[in-house]
């Protein structure tokens, strides 16, 4: 038995000593892909940029936007979030809400002849920082509401309650049914 | 509360009701009862009725008519003022202010709210 433990605290111990606290190193495919994608929105023009970020991104990425946009939203995303490097299908639509909309859409509609450019253009551009402010939002949403009336003299208030001392609920209600006139003054000892 | 109490004893036809603005009632209940007065009676508001009738300070005081329509409001003042109030919904429990009184004391509202607490 004796034996036996000793023999277990040595194996754990040799365990202990090899096995490492981090956690293993991430593949090497995501390292490569995110070197690539640091490196090709600065330095590298558009062209190269579709080789290596088609291989990181999925096909499933580039089936809802045109051939020659594909590389502008692969990049783009690829310069957004760099350290995702197997985006799975789901995280395509986040990146085209992210793109400029402006860049985006003309690209869209215009001819396949002026789209390269475009694309071109906002391959090279440095994506918006997360940190832009938002848009203005619509004054009628930016607008305080109005104050509100006041309850004046001669209106008739919403209907209220109040408990007496010993449990007993006193509701204007039960003051109109008495016909009862009623004062009320709110007080503090301090 | 002290002028307050013998004015009400003079109409009991109204009722006076001290309804505690930050504090629990029973405090405002022994201060009544050490005070010896015996004609008002402490409550508490119940839910969001202070909010609900934009009381917004202590030493607010409101008066309704047996209809329950507002018949006077304001901010501090002194129950000798009050006393004429109390005179008309004795005689008239449903009784409304003239207009000229209403628009009175619509300003006069105005110029409470407007003023710093």
């Amino acid at each position: 038995m004796i034996a036996f433990a000793t023999g277990m605290v040595a194996i754990l111990s040799a365990c202990g000593s090899e096995a490492p606290l981090a956690p293993p190193a991430p593949p090497a495919q995501p390292a490569a892909a995110q070197a690539t994608f640091e490196t090709v929105p600065t330095e590298a023009p558009a062209a190269p940029a579709p080789a290596s970020a088609q291989q990181a991104q999925p096909a499933a990425a580039a089936t809802h936007v045109p051939t020659t946009e594909a590389p502008v939203q692969q990049v783009a995303q690829a310069t957004e979030a760099p350290s995702a490097p197997a985006a799975p299908p789901a995280a395509a639509p986040p990146t085209d809400t992210m793109a400029p909309p402006a860049t985006t859409a003309p690209a869209a509609t215009a001819p396949a002849a002026t789209a390269a450019p475009a694309a071109t253009a906002a391959a090279t551009d440095p994506p918006p920082p997360a940190t832009d402010p938002p848009p203005p939002m619509p004054a009628a949403t930016v607008s305080a509401p109005a104050a509100p009336e006041g309850i004046e003299v001669g209106e008739i208030p919403p209907a209220f309650t109040m408990e007496r001392t010993d449990g007993t609920p006193v509701a204007l209600a039960d003051l109109t049914a008495a016909g009862r006139p009623a004062f009320m003054m709110y007080f503090a000892t301090w | 509360m002290r002028s307050l109490d013998p004015i009400a004893s003079k109409y009991p036809d109204v009722e006076f009701y001290i309804v505690s603005y930050n504090e629990p009632v029973e405090t405002i209940a022994e201060y009544i009862e050490e005070g010896g007065y015996t004609d008002v009676i402490p409550a508490a508001p119940v839910g969001t009725m202070l909010a609900d009738l934009e009381v917004t300070r202590q030493m607010a005081m409101m008066v309704v008519n047996g209809n329950g329509m507002i018949y006077h409001r304001q901010v501090m003042g002194s129950a000798e003022t009050w006393e004429p109030y109390f005179t008309a919904l004795s005689a008239d429990p449903v009784a409304i202010p003239p207009e000229v009184e209403i628009q009175r004391q619509k300003d006069q509202r105005q110029q409470d709210l407007q003023l710093p607490s």
